[in-house]
């Protein structure tokens, strides 16, 4: 059973967690079950809650920032945001809507994206195109080194492999990257309904593959 | 899959991802409010968005991370500690705190006189403004060249008034004060009108003083002295003519203007002139006559009347415009050779020299003015032989005191 231990601020400080890796295996409706109970303790004003959340979910997000915005600082600054943000929303968090996790992932997103449309205005052009593309497949510097990548990812991975790659690069320039549908389908020369088609299947390609690696 | 589902999954891809409108996504967010499928859609799409996440390589975040986030929600602990007490305020006793004082302050800033109307000074001569205060109303009556205005307004409009009513309140009080003293004043205006008015510029005392007692006796004034008080009037009315004065070795360093004229030596003490008694001159008075020699201002108002305070000397008040005291000495008042000094005293300041004589062979008249006098004239006698004492004494009543009516200082 795990052990909730509560913390008086004002006379004790909360003793950072070293962030660990997820477990591989449990992932399932037992782990959506904690990241609910964390958020219903955040809501509630439990800093333990947060701490504990923050061990669960660091890892992820910064390496989803780090990928998302290729600078450790930035993407260390938009980690700080999202988890103050979780702490604030938490009370708003609907468990009937969202998973606790993707809701927690598209807050982190969301804030990235912001910073990369911040940065410049983008040109959707072919150029353009191939630049981002080439850039995703470079992995960013970091003064972490690359965790030994777990059962999960590795279906997630091997899931995007898959896709074909206009669909993939699609998916992972409007995800990633933050281009709009309509910015792909110009870039790609491709009909808007076309590039919608593309990231919408590969959405559910993704998510069907994380769902047979869960029911098995 | 019909267009309708084609398209919503498509728009809910886009909700997903953020690229909806703000337009956009509130509709879209209306039909997932009411539709099942829609919401099951939605969470899929969400499913694949965490796979999606799980596809990139992991690192760790960078130490410092958590201490940061620490910091800036421990910071947001204390917002919320401070904010229920002001954004629960009027649950604990706050609100009626506050309407406690805010009562305090209009019940102390309130005009006392609230049965009544209260007038308010006019700004204009032809201006009238009246302010009528009551529970429930303020009324404003203009003059009748302006529009009359009497209008009700609420309870909440009479705080602005009290503040301008109070300072009004103020400013009457020291309208009042003001007139008082300028009655005061104008009373003494015409009381000292009246005393030059009064028929007769001469003030005569009694030739004799009566003493107190079964056993007190009646002086007498002699021929030489009525002679003597005869001239002096006569040379005050006019009807004889004032030699030229010259200073005589019987008088001392005071230098009074001395004359001898008929036989009568016409001693005059000018008004502007200083005593140079010394007070080893006060030195040989009697100790019994406990005086204290000490200066003081010469009295500026005109007297009302003199009455002798002690043994006879006859003389008279000239009533003038600069009154003076007229006195007269021969040896059956104080023997020739002696000296006679004139005190100003009063109460307050104690004696002060006015000058001082010595009295001769002939009838003296001594002029005093009688602004050099404070309140009382105490005439002493040094003789040749034997200890000084005093020979006499004037009472000076003046009339209504200019310091008495002088507004008070703030």
């Amino acid at each position: 059973m795990r052990q909730v231990i509560r913390v008086n601020i004002s006379e004790k400080r909360i003793s950072p967690i070293p962030v660990q890796p997820p477990e591989s295996s449990a992932v399932s409706s037992a782990e959506v079950a904690e990241d609910l109970r964390l958020l219903k303790q955040i809501a509630a004003g439990d800093q333990q809650a947060m701490a504990d959340l923050y061990q669960r979910r660091a890892t992820l997000l910064y390496s989803l920032l780090l990928r998302m915005l290729s600078d450790p600082m930035e993407a260390q600054e938009t980690l700080q945001d999202t988890f103050v943000r979780i702490w604030r929303r938490a009370g708003s968090f609907d468990p009937g809507r969202s998973a606790p996790l993707a809701w927690m992932i598209l807050l982190a997103r969301g804030l990235a994206v912001d910073r990369l449309r911040a940065r410049s205005r983008r040109r959707a052009n072919l150029a353009a195109l191939d630049g981002e593309l080439a850039s995703l497949e470079l992995e960013p510097a970091s003064d972490a080194r690359e965790l030994e990548r777990d059962e999960l990812s590795s279906v997630c991975q091997e899931a995007l492999y898959r896709l074909p790659e206009a669909q993939a690069h699609a998916l992972q320039l409007a995800f990633l990257r933050g281009w709009t549908h309509e910015e792909i389908a110009r870039a790609q020369n491709e009909p808007l309904g076309t590039i919608k088609a593309r990231i919408r299947r590969g959405l559910q390609a993704l998510r069907q593959a994380l769902k047979d690696y869960r029911d098995a | 899959m019909t267009p309708d589902y084609q398209h919503q999954a498509e728009e809910a891809a886009r909700y997903v991802l953020g690229q909806l409108s703000p337009a956009a996504r509130h509709a879209f967010e209306v039909q997932l409010a009411q539709s099942p499928e829609l919401r099951l859609l939605v969470q899929e799409l969400e499913e694949g968005v965490e796979a999606m996440a799980r596809t990139v390589p992991q690192h760790r975040p960078p130490p410092g991370t958590w201490a940061a986030i620490e910091k800036e929600i421990n910071q947001d602990v204390q917002r919320k500690i401070v904010r229920p007490l002001w954004s629960n305020w009027w649950k604990n006793g706050w609100f009626a705190a506050a309407a406690c004082f805010l009562a305090l302050l209009t019940y102390i800033s309130w005009p006392r006189e609230s049965t009544g109307p209260l007038a308010v000074a006019p700004t204009e001569p032809a201006s009238e403004t009246l302010i009528e205060n009551s529970a429930q109303e303020v009324r404003v009556v203009l003059p009748e060249n302006h529009a009359s205005i009497a209008s009700t307004v609420e309870p909440t409009y009479a705080p602005p008034v009290v503040e301008p009513t109070a300072e009004l309140i103020r400013l009457r009080r020291e309208v009042g004060a003001l007139r008082s003293q300028l009655n005061d004043i104008s009373a003494m205006v015409v009381q000292q009108r009246a005393i030059m008015a009064e028929p007769g510029r001469f003030k005569f005392f009694p030739p004799s003083l009566a003493n107190s007692g079964e056993n007190s006796e009646v002086s007498t004034v002699t021929p030489q002295l009525q002679r003597a008080i005869f001239y002096a009037m006569a040379r005050d009315m006019g009807w004889m003519p004032k030699a030229n004065p010259s200073p005589t070795e019987r008088f001392n360093a005071a230098q009074p203007i001395v004359s001898t004229e008929w036989g009568i030596d016409f001693v005059t003490f000018d008004k502007s002139s200083s005593s140079s008694a010394t007070s080893s001159t006060m030195a040989a008075m009697d100790s019994n006559n406990q005086t204290t020699m000490e200066s003081a201002e010469a009295a500026t108002i005109a007297p009302l009347s003199v009455r002798p305070t002690g043994d006879g000397i006859p003389g008279y008040l000239k009533k003038d415009i600069q009154p003076e005291l007229v006195l007269a000495f021969d040896p059956s008042i104080i023997s020739p050779g002696s000296i006679v000094a004139f005190w100003s005293a009063s109460a307050v300041e104690g004696h002060r020299l006015i000058g001082n004589v010595v009295v001769g062979e002939n009838p003296m008249v001594v002029t005093l003015p009688t602004e050099r006098i404070a309140e009382h004239l105490t005439v002493t006698a040094n003789p040749i032989a034997g200890p000084s004492n005093i020979i006499g004494g004037f009472q000076i009543y003046r009339g209504v005191q200019l310091n008495s009516v002088l507004p008070q200082s703030p």
